[in-house]
């Protein structure tokens, strides 16, 4: 095996001292630090700014908002005001009662036989649900005029129950009378009686048809 | 490899530095950064309800103004139907017209009382008593039924409908009535 001889050692000896100097390496990491601390403080002012903007605008916004949410409020209570108002006007006209179906369910059951002397109604109860109580007074005739009345009765009472809650119409009063009256051409005995017909009325009742001619309008004139 | 003692000298002055750097860095720049992050970000935080606030009134308010036209149009339709002046004045009349358009020659409306309606700010309830001497039942009933439709603010509370004894085919009625109107 040959020898080799390597006569520039001291050369490669000195090249290398000066590639690997200590003083060269720890100014050379002075440098990267000193990079790399630029590099962080430049990423942090860059979020600090973004912060800084996000502030401004939520501050502008504040600042636009103000005005404009102190008018808001201003307006809100005026507008409740005019909502609630306007809501009670509507609940009042939708829950008010009307007495022209009443009227008519009325007159719509009365046959030429019977005579309403007198008929009263009260829808001022002041309660909730409405209790409204109707009371018709009269003069039955016929060959069993209590049965009559007694039909009359059931008969106000079967027409209000298909509209109305709660119906119930009873006697207040039923008596014999000692009259007789002329009713198609023969003398029939005749009742005096008084019904009294309580129902609930909870709201929103249609408004009133105008009632429709029936045998009923001339209930009231049926002669004795 | 074997540093020289300037070389030591220049090292160790270099370490120095880069921790006088590092700390300058972090106290005079960095930190100061931070802090100032941290404020803003807590002031936004608290600004946050305040802007949610904001913008919650607003949102109501025009969710309410969405509502108000309807609103505003019932109550024109409400103060169409309440005439200028004394309710005294128009009202008797009014009742008297409407009764005699339905064939009942007369009517004759009385004031009874006045009382506030706490739902109805702005506008109170007049109660009215209306004698009608002498009419037929059915238009009496036909007319009650479209008066009431026709004027929703009148409302009929009760009516007494009696047969006249010196005419069987007339009746005496006296009905009452409240009204609404302005304050």
């Amino acid at each position: 095996m040959a020898l080799r001889i390597n006569l520039y050692h001291e050369i490669q000896r000195a090249r290398k001292e000066e590639q690997y100097d200590p003083l060269k390496i720890s100014f050379m990491c002075l440098g990267f630090v000193g990079l790399c601390l630029a590099g962080w403080y430049f990423m942090r002012l860059s979020e600090t700014v973004k912060v800084r903007d996000e502030h401004a605008r939520q501050v502008a916004e504040i600042e636009r908002l103000k005005p404009l949410s102190a008018k808001a409020k201003a307006d809100e209570q005026q507008l409740r005001a005019k909502i609630s108002l306007a809501e009670s006007f509507t609940k009042r006209i939708e829950e008010q009662f009307y007495w022209g179906p009443v009227l008519e369910y009325i007159a719509s059951v009365i046959p030429p036989n019977i005579q309403v002397t007198k008929m009263s109604g009260d829808s001022n109860s002041g309660e909730i649900p409405r209790r409204i109580s109707v009371s018709v007074e009269g003069v039955a005739a016929g060959e069993q005029p209590r049965k009559e009345a007694e039909d009359v009765r059931l008969a106000l009472n079967e027409v209000l129950s298909q509209k109305y809650k709660g119906v119930s119409a009873s006697f207040r009063s039923l008596d014999d009378s000692i009259e007789k009256v002329h009713f198609e051409g023969r003398e029939l005995p005749t009742a005096f009686f008084a019904i009294t017909i309580n129902f609930t009325v909870a709201g929103g009742v249609q408004a009133a048809p105008v009632p429709a001619v029936t045998k009923a309008a001339t209930a009231t004139t049926a002669q004795r | 490899m074997k540093l020289s003692k300037p070389q030591q000298q220049k090292v160790v002055l270099g370490a120095m530095l880069m921790v006088g750097v590092i700390y300058a860095v972090n106290e005079f720049l960095l930190s100061p950064l931070a802090l100032e992050r941290v404020a803003l970000a807590d002031e936004m935080t608290s600004n946050e309800p305040k802007l949610s606030e904001m913008r919650g009134q607003m949102a109501r308010t025009k969710g309410l103004e969405e509502k108000a036209p309807l609103a505003t149009q019932t109550l024109s339709q409400v103060a169409a139907m309440i005439p200028d002046g004394a309710p005294i004045a128009w009202f008797p009349p009014k009742i008297s017209d409407f009764f005699k358009a339905g064939g009942v020659e007369k009517a004759v409306a009385k004031f009874g009382n006045e009382t506030l309606e706490k739902d109805l700010p702005g506008y109170r309830k007049l109660s009215w008593s209306v004698e009608i001497p002498s009419c037929d039942f059915l238009r009496f009933a036909t007319t009650m039924a479209k008066l009431e439709n026709a004027e929703p603010l009148v409302e009929f509370t009760g009516f007494e409908l009696q047969s006249n004894r010196e005419q069987a085919d007339s009746q005496r009625a006296l009905l009452s009535v409240n009204n609404i109107i302005k304050q």
